[in-house]
Protein backbone atom coordinates (compact mmCIF):
# COMPACT_ATOMS: atom_id res chain seq x y z
CA UNK A 1 0.00 0.00 0.00
CA UNK A 2 1.29 3.00 -0.87
CA UNK A 3 0.37 6.71 0.21
CA UNK A 4 -0.98 7.44 -3.31
CA UNK A 5 -3.33 4.46 -2.32
CA UNK A 6 -4.50 6.52 0.55
CA UNK A 7 -5.62 9.25 -0.71
CA UNK A 8 -7.38 7.67 -3.72
CA UNK A 9 -8.84 5.52 -1.36
CA UNK A 10 -9.62 6.95 1.69
CA UNK A 11 -11.27 10.66 1.92
CA UNK A 12 -8.46 12.61 3.51
CA UNK A 13 -6.32 15.46 3.39
CA UNK A 14 -2.66 15.69 3.37
CA UNK A 15 -1.30 18.35 5.93
CA UNK A 16 2.88 17.10 5.71
CA UNK A 17 3.65 15.40 2.31
CA UNK A 18 7.17 13.36 4.32
CA UNK A 19 10.09 12.55 2.35
CA UNK A 20 9.23 9.50 1.26
CA UNK A 21 5.72 10.32 0.55
CA UNK A 22 6.10 9.14 -2.98
CA UNK A 23 8.28 5.74 -2.04
CA UNK A 24 6.88 4.50 0.82
CA UNK A 25 5.41 0.93 1.08
CA UNK A 26 3.55 0.55 3.94
CA UNK A 27 2.68 -3.21 5.13
CA UNK A 28 1.35 -2.72 8.49
CA UNK A 29 -1.20 -0.43 10.71
CA UNK A 30 -0.94 0.77 14.05
CA UNK A 31 -4.54 2.59 15.35
CA UNK A 32 -4.73 4.03 19.30
CA UNK A 33 -4.25 6.75 21.22
CA UNK A 34 -1.84 5.76 23.71
CA UNK A 35 1.49 5.66 22.24
CA UNK A 36 3.02 2.96 24.75
CA UNK A 37 0.44 -0.06 22.97
CA UNK A 38 2.13 1.45 19.62
CA UNK A 39 5.70 0.74 20.92
CA UNK A 40 4.18 -2.32 21.95
CA UNK A 41 4.41 -3.98 18.21
CA UNK A 42 7.34 -4.27 16.13
CA UNK A 43 5.75 -4.29 12.46
CA UNK A 44 8.17 -2.95 9.86
CA UNK A 45 7.02 -0.12 7.58
CA UNK A 46 3.92 1.39 10.07
CA UNK A 47 1.52 3.96 9.69
CA UNK A 48 -0.09 5.01 12.83
CA UNK A 49 -4.03 5.96 12.93
CA UNK A 50 -4.88 8.07 15.57
CA UNK A 51 -7.15 11.10 17.19
CA UNK A 52 -4.40 12.29 19.78
CA UNK A 53 -2.64 15.50 17.93
CA UNK A 54 0.26 16.29 20.15
CA UNK A 55 3.82 16.67 19.44
CA UNK A 56 4.15 12.85 21.29
CA UNK A 57 2.77 11.25 18.27
CA UNK A 58 5.48 12.49 15.96
CA UNK A 59 8.21 10.94 18.53
CA UNK A 60 6.79 7.87 18.64
CA UNK A 61 6.11 7.58 14.88
CA UNK A 62 10.01 8.26 14.80
CA UNK A 63 11.30 5.60 17.60
CA UNK A 64 9.01 2.84 15.79
CA UNK A 65 10.50 4.49 11.89
CA UNK A 66 6.55 4.80 10.67
CA UNK A 67 6.23 6.26 7.18
CA UNK A 68 3.16 8.57 8.39
CA UNK A 69 0.55 9.27 11.08
CA UNK A 70 -3.42 9.31 9.85
CA UNK A 71 -5.38 11.71 12.38
CA UNK A 72 -9.55 10.29 12.52
CA UNK A 73 -12.31 12.43 13.05
CA UNK A 74 -11.12 15.35 11.12
CA UNK A 75 -8.69 16.05 13.46
CA UNK A 76 -5.72 18.84 13.00
CA UNK A 77 -2.76 18.47 14.25
CA UNK A 78 -1.65 20.92 16.91
CA UNK A 79 0.24 23.79 15.74
CA UNK A 80 3.63 22.24 17.38
CA UNK A 81 2.91 18.71 15.84
CA UNK A 82 2.80 19.85 12.33
CA UNK A 83 6.16 21.61 12.70
CA UNK A 84 7.77 18.74 14.44
CA UNK A 85 6.35 16.30 11.10
CA UNK A 86 7.55 18.76 8.96
CA UNK A 87 11.21 18.95 10.91
CA UNK A 88 11.33 15.22 10.72
CA UNK A 89 9.68 15.21 7.02
CA UNK A 90 7.18 13.02 8.61
CA UNK A 91 3.85 12.31 6.24
CA UNK A 92 1.05 13.59 8.31
CA UNK A 93 -3.13 12.95 6.97
CA UNK A 94 -6.17 14.37 8.61
CA UNK A 95 -9.52 12.34 7.64
CA UNK A 96 -12.97 13.18 8.58
CA UNK A 97 -13.86 9.14 8.92
CA UNK A 98 -13.57 7.45 12.39
CA UNK A 99 -11.09 5.04 13.88
CA UNK A 100 -12.92 2.27 12.74
CA UNK A 101 -13.85 3.17 9.35
CA UNK A 102 -10.72 4.14 8.30
CA UNK A 103 -9.17 0.76 10.04
CA UNK A 104 -11.23 -1.26 7.65
CA UNK A 105 -10.01 1.28 4.42
CA UNK A 106 -6.28 0.38 5.40
CA UNK A 107 -7.39 -3.20 5.51
CA UNK A 108 -8.90 -3.47 2.31
CA UNK A 109 -5.87 -1.66 1.03
CA UNK A 110 -3.64 -4.39 2.48
CA UNK A 111 -6.15 -6.93 1.51
CA UNK A 112 -6.04 -7.84 4.56
CA UNK A 113 -10.74 -7.60 4.93
CA UNK A 114 -13.19 -7.75 1.95
CA UNK B 1 13.11 35.02 28.05
CA UNK B 2 10.12 35.31 25.31
CA UNK B 3 7.06 36.91 26.86
CA UNK B 4 5.64 39.41 24.93
CA UNK B 5 4.13 40.79 28.15
CA UNK B 6 7.62 40.87 29.79
CA UNK B 7 6.27 39.00 32.86
CA UNK B 8 6.98 35.11 32.61
CA UNK B 9 9.70 33.01 30.97
CA UNK B 10 10.44 28.87 30.32
CA UNK B 11 13.33 28.19 28.69
CA UNK B 12 16.62 29.37 30.45
CA UNK B 13 14.87 29.27 33.85
CA UNK B 14 16.71 28.17 36.88
CA UNK B 15 15.58 24.67 37.94
CA UNK B 16 13.16 25.56 40.41
CA UNK B 17 11.48 27.62 38.95
CA UNK B 18 10.74 25.19 35.71
CA UNK B 19 10.29 22.77 38.38
CA UNK B 20 7.11 25.24 39.48
CA UNK B 21 5.78 25.74 35.87
CA UNK B 22 5.48 22.22 35.31
CA UNK B 23 4.75 21.06 39.08
CA UNK B 24 1.68 23.67 39.77
CA UNK B 25 -1.73 23.38 38.28
CA UNK B 26 -4.01 25.99 36.93
CA UNK B 27 -6.71 25.13 40.28
CA UNK B 28 -4.04 25.96 42.61
CA UNK B 29 -3.21 29.22 40.83
CA UNK B 30 -6.63 30.83 39.60
CA UNK B 31 -9.22 32.80 41.20
CA UNK B 32 -12.24 29.97 42.12
CA UNK B 33 -15.45 31.34 41.78
CA UNK B 34 -15.00 34.38 40.01
CA UNK B 35 -17.98 37.27 39.23
CA UNK B 36 -19.50 36.42 36.11
CA UNK B 37 -23.22 37.53 33.73
CA UNK B 38 -25.33 35.98 32.01
CA UNK B 39 -26.19 35.79 28.72
CA UNK B 40 -29.13 37.98 29.19
CA UNK B 41 -28.33 40.16 31.66
CA UNK B 42 -27.78 43.89 30.65
CA UNK B 43 -24.77 45.61 29.42
CA UNK B 44 -25.17 48.21 31.96
CA UNK B 45 -25.65 44.93 34.49
CA UNK B 46 -21.92 43.64 32.79
CA UNK B 47 -20.90 47.33 33.47
CA UNK B 48 -21.38 47.94 36.81
CA UNK B 49 -19.85 44.39 38.31
CA UNK B 50 -16.60 45.24 36.10
CA UNK B 51 -16.51 48.55 37.54
CA UNK B 52 -17.14 47.97 41.07
CA UNK B 53 -14.70 44.99 41.17
CA UNK B 54 -12.07 46.49 38.72
CA UNK B 55 -12.08 44.02 36.14
CA UNK B 56 -11.19 44.24 32.58
CA UNK B 57 -13.41 40.96 31.54
CA UNK B 58 -15.95 38.58 32.42
CA UNK B 59 -17.16 35.25 31.86
CA UNK B 60 -20.58 34.90 30.30
CA UNK B 61 -22.49 31.60 32.25
CA UNK B 62 -25.44 30.40 30.90
CA UNK B 63 -26.20 27.81 33.72
CA UNK B 64 -23.05 26.31 34.55
CA UNK B 65 -21.95 26.38 30.75
CA UNK B 66 -19.45 29.02 29.60
CA UNK B 67 -20.97 30.96 27.21
CA UNK B 68 -18.46 33.92 25.80
CA UNK B 69 -16.70 36.19 27.73
CA UNK B 70 -17.15 39.96 27.38
CA UNK B 71 -14.11 42.53 27.74
CA UNK B 72 -14.11 46.17 28.30
CA UNK B 73 -13.54 46.42 23.97
CA UNK B 74 -17.21 44.94 24.26
CA UNK B 75 -18.49 47.28 26.37
CA UNK B 76 -16.86 50.56 24.46
CA UNK B 77 -18.53 48.96 21.47
CA UNK B 78 -22.04 48.83 22.82
CA UNK B 79 -21.36 52.51 24.38
CA UNK B 80 -20.50 53.56 20.55
CA UNK B 81 -23.20 51.34 18.62
CA UNK B 82 -25.51 50.00 20.79
CA UNK B 83 -28.23 50.41 24.19
CA UNK B 84 -26.47 49.62 27.55
CA UNK B 85 -30.13 48.18 28.14
CA UNK B 86 -29.12 45.39 25.25
CA UNK B 87 -28.48 42.08 26.45
CA UNK B 88 -24.63 40.85 26.54
CA UNK B 89 -24.85 37.85 24.59
CA UNK B 90 -25.24 40.71 21.85
CA UNK B 91 -21.88 41.74 22.46
CA UNK B 92 -19.90 38.97 24.41
CA UNK B 93 -17.39 36.90 22.28
CA UNK B 94 -18.29 33.20 21.69
CA UNK B 95 -14.97 32.24 20.85
CA UNK B 96 -13.00 31.95 23.98
CA UNK B 97 -9.45 29.99 24.34
CA UNK B 98 -9.91 28.20 27.71
CA UNK B 99 -7.46 26.40 30.47
CA UNK B 100 -8.29 22.85 32.11
CA UNK B 101 -7.76 23.36 35.56
CA UNK B 102 -5.23 20.23 35.48
CA UNK B 103 -3.07 21.16 32.97
CA UNK B 104 0.18 22.47 34.53
CA UNK B 105 0.72 26.21 34.24
CA UNK B 106 2.97 25.97 31.91
CA UNK B 107 0.42 25.54 29.78
CA UNK B 108 -1.23 29.22 31.15
CA UNK B 109 2.24 30.82 30.36
CA UNK B 110 2.18 29.72 26.81
CA UNK B 111 -1.28 31.28 26.56
CA UNK B 112 -0.23 34.64 28.14
CA UNK B 113 2.43 34.98 24.96
CA UNK B 114 0.70 33.37 22.93
CA UNK B 115 -2.36 35.32 23.13
CA UNK B 116 -3.20 38.88 23.72
CA UNK B 117 -5.88 38.22 26.42
CA UNK B 118 -5.45 39.23 29.87
CA UNK B 119 -7.32 36.39 31.37
CA UNK B 120 -8.37 33.12 30.31
CA UNK B 121 -11.38 31.08 32.01
CA UNK B 122 -10.89 27.64 33.12
CA UNK B 123 -13.19 25.01 32.72
CA UNK B 124 -13.32 21.37 34.62
CA UNK B 125 -14.16 18.05 33.58
CA UNK B 126 -17.41 18.68 33.29
CA UNK B 127 -16.72 22.07 30.96
CA UNK B 128 -18.35 23.79 33.78
CA UNK B 129 -16.65 27.04 34.83
CA UNK B 130 -14.45 27.06 37.53
CA UNK B 131 -12.15 30.07 37.84
CA UNK B 132 -10.63 32.64 36.34
CA UNK B 133 -6.82 33.09 35.80
CA UNK B 134 -4.49 36.35 35.17
CA UNK B 135 -0.84 37.01 35.16
CA UNK B 136 -0.68 37.91 38.35
CA UNK B 137 -2.47 34.90 40.23
CA UNK B 138 0.24 33.13 38.25
CA UNK B 139 3.19 34.88 39.96
CA UNK B 140 1.51 34.66 42.72
CA UNK B 141 1.37 30.99 42.63
CA UNK B 142 4.73 30.58 41.45
CA UNK B 143 5.78 32.50 44.11
CA UNK B 144 4.47 30.53 46.73
CA UNK B 145 5.49 27.24 45.74
CA UNK B 146 9.19 28.44 44.99
CA UNK B 147 9.77 29.15 48.28
CA UNK B 148 8.58 25.73 49.20
CA UNK B 149 10.64 24.13 46.81
CA UNK B 150 14.19 26.49 47.43
CA UNK B 151 13.84 24.89 51.15
CA UNK B 152 14.33 21.20 49.64
CA UNK B 153 16.05 22.32 46.71
CA UNK B 154 19.73 22.20 47.79
CA UNK B 155 20.04 18.36 49.15
CA UNK B 156 18.20 16.85 46.10
CA UNK B 157 20.47 19.29 43.66
CA UNK B 158 23.92 17.45 45.16
CA UNK B 159 22.20 13.87 45.06
CA UNK B 160 21.26 14.45 41.53
CA UNK B 161 24.18 16.74 39.82
CA UNK B 162 26.89 14.18 41.17
CA UNK B 163 27.07 10.70 39.25
CA UNK B 164 27.46 7.88 41.33
CA UNK B 165 30.99 7.17 40.07
CA UNK B 166 30.34 2.96 40.29
CA UNK B 167 27.72 3.55 37.79
CA UNK B 168 30.84 4.70 35.27
CA UNK B 169 32.70 1.93 34.09
CA UNK B 170 36.03 2.49 32.94
CA UNK B 171 35.44 0.97 29.23
CA UNK B 172 32.09 3.46 28.56
CA UNK B 173 32.51 5.42 25.10
CA UNK B 174 29.62 7.81 25.92
CA UNK B 175 28.24 9.23 29.10
CA UNK B 176 25.41 11.67 29.05
CA UNK B 177 22.96 13.03 31.48
CA UNK B 178 19.92 14.33 31.24
CA UNK B 179 17.59 15.92 33.50
CA UNK B 180 13.76 15.73 33.16
CA UNK B 181 10.63 17.92 34.38
CA UNK B 182 8.09 16.76 35.69
CA UNK B 183 4.43 17.34 33.50
CA UNK B 184 7.14 18.97 30.78
CA UNK B 185 5.04 17.18 28.06
CA UNK B 186 6.41 19.86 25.43
CA UNK B 187 9.82 18.51 25.70
CA UNK B 188 8.91 15.04 26.48
CA UNK B 189 10.85 12.82 24.33
CA UNK B 190 13.81 15.02 23.23
CA UNK B 191 16.14 13.12 25.40
CA UNK B 192 15.32 10.32 23.53
CA UNK B 193 15.55 12.09 20.24
CA UNK B 194 19.29 12.66 21.26
CA UNK B 195 20.13 9.25 22.06
CA UNK B 196 18.75 7.86 19.13
CA UNK B 197 20.97 10.32 17.08
CA UNK B 198 23.97 9.22 19.01
CA UNK B 199 23.40 6.00 17.80
CA UNK B 200 22.87 6.59 14.21
CA UNK B 201 25.78 8.85 14.26
CA UNK B 202 27.48 5.57 15.77
CA UNK B 203 26.27 3.31 12.96
CA UNK B 204 24.56 1.24 15.71
CA UNK B 205 21.94 -1.74 14.29
CA UNK B 206 18.80 -0.22 12.95
CA UNK B 207 16.88 -3.07 15.73
CA UNK B 208 18.81 -2.18 18.58
CA UNK B 209 18.51 2.23 17.80
CA UNK B 210 14.51 0.90 18.00
CA UNK B 211 15.01 -1.21 21.45
CA UNK B 212 16.74 1.77 22.69
CA UNK B 213 14.68 4.15 22.00
CA UNK B 214 11.68 2.30 23.46
CA UNK B 215 13.10 1.85 26.32
CA UNK B 216 14.58 5.73 26.70
CA UNK B 217 11.36 6.92 25.56
CA UNK B 218 9.11 5.11 28.38
CA UNK B 219 11.33 6.13 31.39
CA UNK B 220 11.82 9.68 30.12
CA UNK B 221 7.82 9.87 30.07
CA UNK B 222 7.60 7.74 33.36
CA UNK B 223 9.67 10.61 34.81
CA UNK B 224 7.53 12.93 33.09
CA UNK B 225 4.77 11.59 33.86
CA UNK B 226 4.96 9.97 37.48
CA UNK B 227 7.96 11.10 39.21
CA UNK B 228 8.74 14.61 40.74
CA UNK B 229 11.44 14.77 38.21
CA UNK B 230 14.73 12.72 37.59
CA UNK B 231 17.63 12.41 35.75
CA UNK B 232 17.91 9.72 32.76
CA UNK B 233 21.73 8.41 32.18
CA UNK B 234 23.24 7.22 28.89
CA UNK B 235 26.17 5.37 28.65
CA UNK B 236 27.54 3.71 25.49
CA UNK B 237 29.83 0.63 26.54
CA UNK B 238 31.28 -1.20 23.88
CA UNK B 239 29.22 -4.48 23.68
CA UNK B 240 25.83 -2.78 25.29
CA UNK B 241 24.15 0.22 26.33
CA UNK B 242 22.68 1.03 29.23
CA UNK B 243 20.16 3.36 30.46
CA UNK B 244 19.59 4.71 34.17
CA UNK B 245 16.87 6.70 35.74
CA UNK B 246 16.80 8.13 38.85
CA UNK B 247 14.41 10.87 40.51
CA UNK B 248 12.79 12.46 43.01
CA UNK B 249 10.03 10.25 44.17
CA UNK B 250 7.30 9.87 45.15
CA UNK B 251 7.49 6.42 44.85
CA UNK B 252 6.17 3.46 43.14
CA UNK B 253 3.64 2.14 45.84
CA UNK B 254 3.02 -1.94 44.59
CA UNK B 255 6.35 -2.65 41.96
CA UNK B 256 4.23 -5.55 40.82
CA UNK B 257 1.87 -3.88 39.69
CA UNK B 258 3.33 -1.87 38.07
CA UNK B 259 5.39 -4.54 35.64
CA UNK B 260 1.68 -5.84 34.74
CA UNK B 261 0.53 -4.93 31.41
CA UNK B 262 -2.12 -2.33 31.70
CA UNK B 263 -1.69 -1.51 35.30
CA UNK B 264 -1.71 2.49 35.46
CA UNK B 265 -1.92 5.44 38.10
CA UNK B 266 -2.52 8.17 35.39
CA UNK B 267 -4.84 10.75 35.57
CA UNK B 268 -7.54 11.61 33.10
CA UNK B 269 -5.70 14.35 31.97
CA UNK B 270 -2.29 12.44 31.21
CA UNK B 271 -4.15 9.63 29.51
CA UNK B 272 -5.74 12.73 27.33
CA UNK B 273 -1.59 13.27 26.37
CA UNK B 274 -1.67 9.78 25.27
CA UNK B 275 0.11 8.25 28.03
CA UNK B 276 -1.13 6.20 30.92
CA UNK B 277 -1.98 2.93 29.21
CA UNK B 278 -0.33 1.14 31.84
CA UNK B 279 2.10 -0.23 29.01
CA UNK B 280 5.76 1.85 30.36
CA UNK B 281 7.52 -0.29 32.47
CA UNK B 282 6.31 -3.71 30.70
CA UNK B 283 7.66 -1.76 27.39
CA UNK B 284 11.01 -1.24 28.97
CA UNK B 285 11.43 -4.25 30.49
CA UNK B 286 9.92 -6.26 27.59
CA UNK B 287 12.96 -4.63 25.25
CA UNK B 288 15.86 -4.72 27.71
CA UNK B 289 18.96 -7.59 28.30
CA UNK B 290 18.84 -6.83 31.78
CA UNK B 291 16.23 -5.31 34.23
CA UNK B 292 16.70 -3.89 37.52
CA UNK B 293 14.39 -1.60 39.55
CA UNK B 294 13.81 -0.09 43.18
CA UNK B 295 11.94 2.15 44.78
CA UNK B 296 10.64 3.61 47.61
CA UNK B 297 9.41 6.98 49.02
CA UNK B 298 12.98 8.94 48.10
CA UNK B 299 12.29 7.90 44.58
CA UNK B 300 12.48 5.09 41.93
CA UNK B 301 15.90 4.02 39.96
CA UNK B 302 15.76 1.84 37.27
CA UNK B 303 18.92 0.05 35.25
CA UNK B 304 18.78 -1.50 31.91
CA UNK B 305 20.83 -2.92 29.48
CA UNK B 306 20.41 -3.81 25.86
CA UNK B 307 23.59 -6.10 24.49
CA UNK B 308 25.08 -4.60 21.14
CA UNK B 309 25.10 -8.28 20.19
CA UNK B 310 23.33 -10.32 17.60
CA UNK B 311 19.65 -10.68 17.02
CA UNK B 312 19.54 -14.06 19.03
CA UNK B 313 20.79 -11.85 22.08
CA UNK B 314 17.48 -10.04 22.01
CA UNK B 315 15.40 -10.61 24.93
CA UNK B 316 11.64 -11.72 24.36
Amino acid sequence: MTFKEIVEHISCEIINKGNDFDTAVIENVSAGDMMSEVLVGDEDNRILVTALTTDQVVRTADIVEARGVILINGKRPQTSMKTLAEESGLTLISTKNNMFTTCIELGKLLGKCK
Amino acid sequence: MGSVNNLLFVNDSHEVILESIYTVRVKEAMNANPMRVAPDDTMRTAKNIMKENGLSGLPVVDGNRLAGILSLYDIMACYDNGSMDDKVSKYMSRDVILLEEDMPISFAINYFNKFKFRRFPVINKNKELTGMITARDLTAAMLNNINKQLQKYDKLNMRLSDPDPADIRSDTVIYRQFIVHKYDFENAGKVTSEIKKILKDRGIKQSIIRRVSIAAYELEINLVVHSDGGVLIFQLLPDAIMIKTQDKGPGIPDLEKALTDGFSTASEWIRSQGFGAGMGLPNVKRVSNDFQISSDVTGTEVKIKINLGNEEDESK
